[in-house]
């Protein structure tokens, strides 16, 4: 197969962001909420290579705390969604009738909200914290898995393979576990890996709204949200974090995409 | 030649028709305005927003008028004191509201007692303190009287409370007069799309006269103050409220705008909840003011605008201001004796409520830095707008912010905040010798025995320490650098007599 530069941009991004989150604070000497009220709005220097904000934080140290943080929620939320929604996807399109009806439609309900306005909804509902906005942001993926995990495993439900796993005398459950989810898995994990970005995005728009982590935490979105004041004064404060997003979430774009193309027969034939 | 004939011909005849047109040019006859948010309703007795004020004093007249630098004039009314409790207003003859009802005696009577009718629910009932009734004496002539004296009574009426509305089409609107209100201001109401447009027109039977700067005033709200700032620089709009501290320096610079600045009646204060522990407990309160220096936050929040405020009375009512008032400043070290001698756990885990304003929770933030280096762990908690309200009245707090506009006189910023069971007593502070000298103050009539009880209440305020006071902000507005308009301290524009030129 042919590598696609486009994935090892991927990957590269991807791995810089996790290097970051892992490593993070302890790159720099300040710590990502100390102020330093005599170096407000200090513009980049050699000292703070990313400048300093309102309050004489090192946005060099709050970008890579923040990196934690987007990619703890953006894991949690898609891993939540995944370990519900797939699941509960992969049993209603294998087995259907009745409870597929019910699962599919309270889905459908949830389909129904535009996905920022539910995080909005649920996040102003149960208070801003960074485990409400992973919760929100759960809530809205959700039902992305549980379409996808259906129309997969009745994809698959379809195959002769299982037909003859049920000629053999297979238990429907052991039809479920070893014929069906293995093979209905590499779409969910592309899925997931898109989802990520999107969920990186939805928590920078919630602490941009305050709805996120609480400050004085650093967030990306949060960071956003202190730079709209001083665009004037202090552009680097809305450059950073901004491209810190926009980076992460290609990232994980460019690596879904190279997911999909590796893992999904038909884009494969495609390419 | 025959062409140069025409050509000059054309020129000529075209001049007169020109002319008007250059003048209006020179004139324009519409101002835009960029205000922080729409109001929510056009019915002064049921104003509680701040920022409806930008529409009030334009679409509605008070009986009497605060100059900025709140001397009492007559309005649509002049005042006299028959004595402490008996007030007599003689309205100005042939006025009438936007609909064309008189103005007289029984209009203003309906108006007040509108205010005061329990069964009305106006929420400026209380602005009207000891007030028992209204007696129409003659056409134009009627008398309030009081079941106690009240100094600020003159003052109230320059207010939302002393704004009159045309009896008729209250009685004809029921409850669309919220949205199509009818006054007697210089304005009146076009039309007001919800969030997008409120236009008002000239109201040639204005009691000053017809001599309006502009025939329309168009008011956008815009709640983003970088959006509003845009918008000033490309002309868009001409007028804008709540200019950010952080650019007002960058705006001095540009030809093009101008910003006026001048210190408001009001203040920025924190309500401690006596009510419930860690702040039911003195000390713990004190402490908690020792902790935060908010010179910093003058500096780092405000940008030098304003000034540092330690307590309620205002320095833009000079008369009542105390310059020798110098309570107990900045002292972490203080402050962990204080928190030790409370018996306090440390570090003290406190939680500060705030809304998502970014000025806000800058100063949480601030205030969050250095209430740790004095013994608290604070935890900022943001809220919406609109639950901030609730938040305070449920005192469902430890330390929530609470910024008041102001008054002109010191009662409005004392009276409701710190007696026992004022409405505004967020903290729930309960004291009798505060409930008794801020009673005292408003009963007297003698100006230098009010100023007195004021600074007393103050220094009182500053040992029982409900609130942590920070700063007295500057009122910070910006035009185009053509426009001529006044400022006033209330922050509320009278655009009657702007001006381009």
């Amino acid at each position: 197969m042919r590598r696609d530069p486009r994935n090892a941009l991927g990957v590269a991004l991807v791995a810089i962001v996790v290097a970051a989150a892992l490593a993070g604070p302890a790159l720099t000497p300040f710590g990502p909420e100390q102020p330093d009220f005599a170096a407000t709005l200090s513009p980049p220097s050699s000292l703070h290579p990313l400048g300093t904000d309102d309050l004489g934080r090192d946005v060099l140290s709050r970008i890579l705390t923040g990196a934690r943080v987007s990619l703890l929620v953006g894991f949690g939320s898609v891993a939540g969604a995944c370990a519900i929604g797939a699941p509960v996807g992969l049993v209603c399109g294998a087995f259907g009738g009745w409870l597929d009806r019910v699962l599919m439609r309270c889905m459908d309900v949830l389909l129904a909200f535009p996905g920022i306005l539910l995080a909005l909804g649920v996040t102003a509902a149960l208070g801003a914290s960074a485990t409400n906005a992973a919760l929100a942001i759960a809530l809205v993926n959700l039902p992305v898995f549980a379409r996808i995990a259906r129309a997969q495993a009745q994809l698959v439900a379809a195959m002769d393979y299982v037909a003859a796993g049920r000629a053999v005398g297979l238990s429907e459950r052991a039809i479920l576990l070893t014929c069906i989810a293995p093979n209905a898995l590499s779409p969910i994990l592309v899925q997931a890996s898109l989802l990520l970005a999107s969920s990186i995005i939805t928590e920078s728009y919630l602490s941009f709204l305050g709805l996120g982590v609480q400050p004085p935490t650093p967030t990306w979105g949060n960071m956003l949200h202190d730079a709209v004041g001083f665009l004037d004064q202090a552009s680097w404060l809305a450059w950073f974090p901004g491209i810190a997003i926009f980076l992460t979430v290609l990232g994980f774009n460019l690596l879904g995409d190279g997911l999909r193309d590796r893992l999904d027969p038909r884009s494969a034939k495609t390419a | 030649m025959t062409l140069r004939r025409r050509t000059l011909l054309a020129a000529g005849l075209a001049a007169p028709a020109l002319l008007p047109a250059r003048n209006a040019l020179a004139q324009p006859r519409t101002l835009t305005l960029g205000v922080v948010s729409d109001p929510v309703t056009l019915d002064p007795a049921f104003s509680g927003s701040f920022f409806e004020n930008q529409v009030f004093y334009n679409l509605h007249e008070t009986l009497l008028v605060a100059q900025p630098d709140g001397q009492v004039v007559p309005g649509l009314a002049s005042c006299e004191m028959k004595n402490a409790l008996t007030y007599v207003f003689t309205l100005k003859p042939n006025l009438t509201f936007h609909d064309g009802t008189p103005i007289d005696a029984a209009a203003a009577k309906a108006n007040i007692d509108r205010y005061l009718d329990p069964a009305v629910g106006s929420i400026r009932r209380a602005d009207y303190g000891p007030t028992s009734g209204v007696e129409v004496t003659d056409k134009l002539v009627f008398t309030i009287k009081l079941s106690a004296p009240y100094a600020p009574l003159p003052l109230v009426l320059t207010n939302r409370a002393g704004m009159l509305v045309s009896p008729k089409a209250v009685a004809t609107m029921g409850a669309d007069f919220a949205t199509r209100a009818v006054g007697a201001g210089p304005y009146k109401l076009a039309s007001w799309t919800k969030n997008a447009e409120l236009v008002l027109e000239k109201f040639a039977g204005y009691w000053r006269g017809a001599d309006h700067g502009f025939d329309h005033l168009v008011y956008r709200p815009i709640p983003d103050e970088t959006v509003r700032l845009a918008n000033l620089r490309s002309g868009t709009l001409q007028l804008i409220d709540s200019v950010p501290p952080q650019a007002v320096g960058q705006l001095g610079r540009e030809p093009a705008v101008k910003v006026a600045q001048m210190p408001s009646l009001g203040f920025n204060g924190w309500s401690l909840n006596c009510t419930r522990a860690p702040f039911s407990d003195a000390r713990v309160r004190r402490a908690f003011l020792a902790a935060v220096d908010p010179e910093v936050i003058h500096r780092v929040v405000y940008f030098g605008t304003g000034r540092v405020g330690r307590g309620p009375l205002s320095p833009a009512v000079a008369w009542a201001f105390d310059p020798d008032f110098n309570p107990p400043g900045h002292n972490p070290k203080r402050a962990r004796q204080l928190l030790a001698e409370a018996g306090a756990p440390s570090p003290l885990p406190v939680t500060i409520t705030v809304t998502n304003s970014p000025q806000m929770v800058r100063i949480a933030q601030i205030i969050q830095a250095q209430a740790a280096d004095a013994g608290f762990q604070v935890t900022v908690k943001q809220i919406d707008p609109t639950s901030l309200i609730t938040v305070l009245r449920q005192r469902d707090f430890d330390v929530c912010m609470s910024p008041w506009s102001g008054r002109y006189d010191p009662d409005g910023n004392m009276f409701f905040y710190f007696t026992k069971g004022g409405p505004n007593n967020f903290p729930g502070y309960d004291s009798d010798r505060m409930t008794g000298l801020l009673t005292q103050a408003r009963s007297a009539t003698d100006r230098a025995e009010r100023v007195r009880l004021y600074h007393e209440a103050q220094n009182l305020l500053a040992e029982d320490a409900p609130m942590l006071f920070l700063h007295f902000d500057a009122i910070l507005q910006a035009s185009a650098a053509n426009l001529k308009w006044t400022q006033y301290p209330d922050a509320a524009w009278r655009l009657y007599d702007a001006r381009i030129g």
